[in-house]
């Protein structure tokens, strides 16, 4: 009995000790990526009450849709809150629900093709979703315990370099990733992205999922992800998957949306992660795609 | 439901409360095993419940082959147990090796590949309660036990559900009898089983899951790197492997431990072993034993004529099965015959290099062996081995924290399992082993993915 009564109590002293660690400044340093989620939680604090568009989602919209040209163009403020698809798809939404207004806000989900949906855990922690939750959010989710004594002890988060692309700093203020903007990166050869989409599951869990947000009113839609059409050799599984969302969240007129392109300069260095020109490029098609989503709920 | 999850426990702690409300107000073993079976076959189901049907066909079958063996006469008995064995192999090869061999073959012809057995989804665990209803079956015809009267004892013996995905693969003559008593959750076993559980997911989750985000990222570039990464690959996933599956045996024994079960011990700090043959009496001791036992003495016995050969050749066709039975591939294949043969190599070693040098050239084995292990092919094993002895620097170019967590593991192995048992008080100080525990359990969590999985659960 003593020694269960004595693991305990060192237990629940040595979470503390976590918890503490998590409100300190060591992991918050400029280098850290998934500090740059700040200026989404920023800018969505600035702009509470309006109505705004959020891209939920992963790195595919931080790199490959201009919130920024968006909110020009549409007159409608509208933030980019894809940071990371590891967060994970049943996390994006954690990481922004207090910054939604239920009435307001519409929001976009832009799913990556081989994302994990056959996760059981009622509690999806992953590494991304506790890098923004504790350092970012200042929460402490019952997920992320031990996260932050966990860097601690791995050293080599405290002392590596990060990738000088991935900078904290490589964000503007509506969330988008700009610090490639202007540079090239093109790949010789994508990684294959259809072989892994998981059709079994989408309806059942992914789309389920969303449609319980639907139902207690919030206001989704779905726009598709662009890859290069050489990362994809089978192009109707990739049409299935498009199909499957499409009929649950699309927007009717845009059935047969481009889910590939052919030029690589589109792309910067991988498959979802897109170049400047492809953001002008895919940005333009999310345009096009909301314009006529607010038109037809505006009668 | 994995061993890591939330749900398991919220699983485990109504199969406590069960245990304990039996052994308190009915004092029942049969309904105590009634309660583990079911929780058995909901902790299976959870997985895919199609395959319970697959598990009760081959509990039941060996079951009443068991029995049948043990009313016949020697003979009869012998077409029994090979009927028996025989059944149980074709399930096995059905699920696990169909579609390699029938495309081996297509392709030794020249011939299209087909696609029949692709589909073929692996039962987790499989291969594991095959061979422990086998050595049931086996132990009955050597007489070496009784077969169990009461099936739902035996029903549970298979697939109880701490060992039932990757073991330990228990004997009956172990197991089995403690199906025959009733059973509560004491303090002191609670403190020990959670003791085992805390080292066990430190190990899996810390150290194994840590470990494996950089091993992927050598392995599946391996072109790219030279000498210094390529060595850091190969130790970083000898040592990967060694967290995951020790990792899964401490917590199978742990979680049977608070129900007042002992399962058997599966590892013994194998990378401190001075020989191959050494390193696999300390490395999955279940699986091992049992090839030993099953497989190589009765084949030693066998070939007992041709003296020594015979006994390299046992020992060369045995390391060859276990092989098999690790997947179906080439490299499986390989790496047993390797491993086989290094055993017979380093045993006609003069004893003076075995002395000083057996630990190092285990070592350095080993590493290698796995790195087999890991590959997708026997041409990317080669390349690997190829890249790692040719190319310079040999200073990595990345992978540090692989030298981070292999001193974690080293700590954790050399003082805390080697020189004190898991069981005992690993410090004169209760305070500072609480510590360490509170302390290994956090980092276990902070670690913890949800994209976490066990290698020995494809197998």
């Amino acid at each position: 009995m003593k020694d269960l009564i004595r693991l305990i109590i060192l237990l629940i002293s040595m979470t503390f000790i976590d918890f503490r660690l998590s409100k300190s400044q060591i992991f918050t340093n400029s280098q850290n990526y998934f500090m740059g989620f700040e200026n989404f939680t920023n800018k969505a604090e600035e702009t509470r009450g309006q109505k705004r568009i959020i891209l939920v989602g992963g790195s595919s919209l931080a790199w490959g849709i201009s919130a920024k040209k968006l909110s020009e163009n549409l007159q409608i403020t509208t933030l980019n809150s894809g940071i990371h698809a590891g967060v994970g798809y049943k996390n994006y939404f954690r990481t922004i629900e207090n910054f939604i207004d239920i009435n307001k806000d519409i929001l976009v989900i832009s799913p990556e093709y081989e994302m994990d949906i056959n996760n059981k855990s009622i509690f999806p922690r992953s590494r991304q979703f506790c890098e923004i939750s504790l350092f970012v959010l200042k929460n402490y989710p019952i997920d992320c315990i031990g996260y932050s004594m966990t860097k601690i002890f791995r050293i080599i988060d405290l002392i590596r370099k990060s990738d000088p692309l991935y900078q904290r700093d490589g964000f503007n203020e509506y969330g988008d990733y700009v610090l490639h903007y202007g540079k090239d990166k093109v790949v010789d050869e994508f990684r294959e992205v259809c072989r892994d989409i998981n059709l079994n599951n989408l309806e059942e869990k992914y789309i389920t999922y969303w449609k319980g947000f639907e139902k207690k009113g919030y206001k989704i839609v779905y726009i598709p992800t662009l890859i290069h059409e050489s990362s994809c050799s089978k192009p109707e599984k990739l049409k299935k998957f498009h199909n499957i969302l499409f009929s649950n969240f699309g927007i009717p007129g845009f059935e047969n949306n481009k889910l590939v392109a052919g030029r690589k300069k589109l792309f910067y260095g991988g498959r979802y992660h897109l170049s400047e020109e492809g953001i002008k490029f895919r940005t333009k098609l999310v345009e096009d795609h909301l314009k006529t989503y607010l038109n037809n709920n505006q009668k | 439901m994995l061993f890591t999850s939330f749900i398991f426990y919220f699983f485990f702690l109504i199969v406590l409360f069960s245990i304990q409300v039996n052994y308190k107000i009915f004092s029942s073993i049969k309904i105590q095993n009634f309660i583990l079976l079911l929780a058995s076959y909901i902790f299976y189901g959870y997985w895919d419940w199609r395959f319970l049907i697959l598990i009760i066909i081959v509990s039941i079958q060996t079951f009443l082959f068991g029995n049948l063996i043990n009313k016949s006469k020697s003979n009869q008995g012998k077409i029994y147990l090979i009927i028996s064995i025989i059944i149980n192999l074709l399930i096995l090869g059905y699920f696990k090796y169909a579609d390699f061999f029938v495309n081996e073959f297509l392709r030794l012809f020249n011939l299209k590949e087909s696609l029949i057995f692709s589909n073929i989804v692996l039962p987790v665990g499989i291969s594991f309660y095959i061979i422990q209803s086998l050595t049931y079956v086996f132990d009955i015809f050597l007489k070496k036990l009784v077969p169990e009267k009461e099936i739902f004892n035996y029903l549970t013996y298979i697939a109880f559900f701490p060992q039932l995905v990757a073991g330990p693969i228990e004997r009956a003559s172990s197991l089995l009898p403690q199906f025959r008593r009733l059973h509560r959750v004491s303090l002191e076993n609670l403190y020990l089983g959670i003791k085992l559980i805390i080292i066990g997911l430190f190990l899996k989750a810390f150290i194994a899951d840590n470990l494996g985000l950089v091993v992927d990222r050598i392995f599946g570039n391996y072109q790219n790197y030279k000498s210094g990464t390529l060595f850091l690959g190969a130790l970083g996933f000898s040592i990967q492997i060694y967290g995951d599956f020790c990792g899964y045996s401490l917590m199978a024994i742990g979680v049977a431990k608070i129900m007042d079960f002992n399962l058997m011990q599966n590892f013994k700090t194998p990378y401190f072993s001075d020989s191959i043959q050494d390193f696999w009496t300390r490395w999955h001791i279940s699986l091992s034993t049992f090839f030993n036992d099953y497989i190589f003495l009765p084949l030693a016995l066998i070939l007992r004529r041709e003296g020594i050969f015979g006994i390299l050749f046992a020992t060369i066709i045995t390391f060859t099965i276990s092989g098999i039975w690790h997947g179906a591939n080439w490299t499986f294949i390989l790496w047993g015959i390797l491993n086989g043969t290094i055993l017979v190599v380093q045993k006609s070693f003069p004893k003076v290099i075995t002395k000083n040098f057996g630990s190092l050239t285990t070592l350095l084995s080993v590493l290698i062996l796995f790195v087999l292990f890991r590959s997708e092919s026997i041409h990317d094993f080669s390349q690997y081995i190829y890249l790692l002895f040719t190319t310079k620097p040999v200073l990595p170019e990345t992978g540090y924290s692989i030298i981070i967590y292999t001193f974690y593991y080293f700590i954790l192995d050399l003082i805390l399992l080697k020189f004190k048992q898991t069981e005992e008080t690993w410090f004169s100080s209760k305070f500072l082993e609480s510590f360490l525990l509170a302390l290994m359990f956090l980092l276990a969590l902070g670690s913890i993915s949800k994209n976490i999985n066990f290698i020995y659960f494809q197998f």
